[in-house]
């Protein structure tokens, strides 16, 4: 046998754990100790990076010691492996044969899928009670009420389900058309049980008083009844038949008046604090008193409009008066499809991110 | 080769065992299977060569690899059922303990290990690789789950002083 094949034979033995069978002479002797030493430090510095989190480490060794190194990093890439698919979201991996370390991964992966199936069943329950508070507060909002003497049209695009936006209108005997466009806190339940509970309020409320006084009314009633932080804006206008309008505004987004003679568009601010928000607000709302012409247009609009993107940039109210400049010709249907579509395109490439109502008005007049 | 063949492979030629052995049943020894494999491959040698011997076992394992999968595994939807399905199954039958160490997925390129393999582990130590038919094994598996030839390759064997059978499974 050839010195090389004796040495790496006795090299091969002393790494298994064995000891040398072949004669060294004291030459050959030296280069194993060499050939040992190099291994010992080489296999140090395969242990130290493995235990680094370093498992692609690769360590060219044979023998039953490099081995069991090898053994112990495959066992370790394999549970990075399977991590890795967990955290993938693959909750049926299981570890066999590593004792209780087995034990522990697999309670752990069991623990994970129960707990999303436990949370795939409460979502499941809040996505049917979400539903059924959707249908209730349809059923509980109604339809928009119809008069002679205005036209009116309502978008509505609740973010969710439920939403904190609604809509009221009524007729009253003295041939007063109102309506009231109210924005609740928040976009979820509770925010549609506070449109609700407004809506009950208004029911009575509303045809009696003037604006001001309902808006007084419906503050005192939010302060009593919804917690702190929870709170409404909202808009609202009553129209006579004779074109006689009174409108008052709790701290929400601009009612806008289109003229239909010049095209002018009037601006209608908040006098007001959000409702609900303090107690005893007395002078914070006043109603404005205007007139209007046949075609002339009222539009009320949650601030869902007014933060809708059009490109980079929020519609605001510039946005929206350019849309009304573009349809003065328009009907008062074919202006509202334009509305329509302008949040269409804008919900195709940004995110939408809020309740988002426009209750347009045309004033008719009386028919003969 | 003759067209009139003898033995062509087909699973029916397992026969049915509740039939054939109702007393001894379908068990055996792991030293009868290696029995089998070890002599059969030192006749091989002699009637050949080694590396004749060597292609003639891969080509037997991806026979049965792919005999294997089309009769037990089933069709699996997807790569991690794939595995599962394997894992739980080489246990099961007590073939060894496969663990994936590396899946592309993009690639199609693995790393696995097999421990206490059925065919090599705790064989005597031997300066070479011996799992030629789980190469081939492996790649008959792979070819019938991904639709295309794999090329399988034991990089590390308990043969060579290591614990557990690694193989590196790439496209070709």
């Amino acid at each position: 046998m050839s010195d090389n094949k004796i040495l790496d034979q006795a090299f091969y033995e002393l790494v298994s754990g064995k000891e040398p069978t072949g004669e060294l002479s004291g030459e050959l002797h030296t280069e194993l100790l060499k050939k040992v030493a190099h291994f010992n430090s080489e296999l140090a510095q395969a242990i130290i990076k493995i235990s680094n989190g370093q498992l692609e480490t690769e360590f060219d060794y044979k023998g039953s010691l490099a081995g069991a190194v090898k053994g112990l990093q495959a066992n370790l890439r394999h549970l990075a492996w399977q991590t890795n698919a967990v955290a993938n979201g693959d909750l049926t991996q299981k570890v066999a044969f590593m004792g209780e370390f087995s034990a522990s991964f697999n309670k752990m992966v069991e623990n994970l899928e129960e707990n999303r199936r436990t949370i795939e069943s409460k979502e499941q329950e809040l996505e049917r009670d979400l539903a059924l508070a959707e249908e209730i507060q349809k059923t509980m909002l109604g339809e928009i009420t119809k008069t002679d003497f205005v036209d009116v049209r309502l978008l509505y695009h609740p973010l969710h389900g439920v939403s904190g936006d609604f809509v009221f209108t009524c007729k009253s005997a003295e041939q007063q058309f109102s309506a009231f466009l109210g924005d609740a806190s928040g976009h979820g339940i509770a925010a549609a049980l506070i449109t609700i509970m407004t809506k009950k309020a208004l029911e009575t409320i509303l045809p009696q008083g003037e604006p001001d006084e309902v808006m007084r009314k419906i503050n005192s009633l939010l302060a009593d009844s919804v917690p702190e932080g929870m709170y409404l804006t909202g808009v609202l206008v009553k129209i006579k038949a004779d074109g006689k309008v009174l409108l008052a505004n709790a701290a929400h987004p601009v009612i806008l008046v289109q003229r239909a003679d010049s095209g002018l568009i009037e601006e209608f601010s908040g006098t007001g604090l959000s409702l609900g928000m303090f107690e005893e607000e007395i002078e914070a709302y006043s109603t404005t008193e205007l007139c209007l012409n046949r075609s002339d247009r009222i539009f009320l609009f949650s601030d869902g409009l007014l933060e809708m993107k059009i490109d980079n940039d929020f519609l605001e109210i510039a946005g929206i008066k350019d849309i009304l400049n573009r349809c003065q010709k328009a009907s008062l249907a074919e202006t509202v499809q334009t509305i329509e579509a302008v949040i269409k395109k804008s919900s195709a490439t940004n995110l939408i991110a809020d309740d988002l109502t426009v209750l347009a008005i045309e004033f008719i007049g009386q028919q003969q | 080769m003759k067209e009139d063949r003898a033995y062509e492979f087909s699973w029916k030629l397992l026969g049915d065992l509740e039939l054939g052995r109702p007393n001894l049943g379908n068990q055996t020894r792991v030293e009868l299977y290696r029995l089998m494999q070890c002599t059969l491959r030192d006749v091989l040698e002699k009637h050949y060569d080694t590396e004749t011997a060597d292609k003639i076992f891969y080509e037997a394992g991806l026979l049965a690899g792919k005999a294997f999968y089309e009769n037990l595994l089933g069709k699996p939807a997807d790569v991690a059922e794939f595995i599962k399905k394997l894992q739980a199954l080489s246990e099961e039958l007590k073939i060894g303990i496969i663990r994936f160490e590396e899946a592309d997925l993009e690639q199609q390129k693995f790393v696995l290990t097999v421990s206490e393999d059925l065919d090599c582990s705790g064989l005597p130590e031997l300066d070479y690789e011996l799992c030629v038919y789980d190469e081939g094994f492996i790649a008959g598996l792979m070819e019938c789950f991904f639709g295309r030839k794999f090329s399988v390759k034991e990089v590390d064997c308990w043969c060579t002083g290591d614990r557990t059978c690694r193989f590196r499974v790439l496209p070709i």
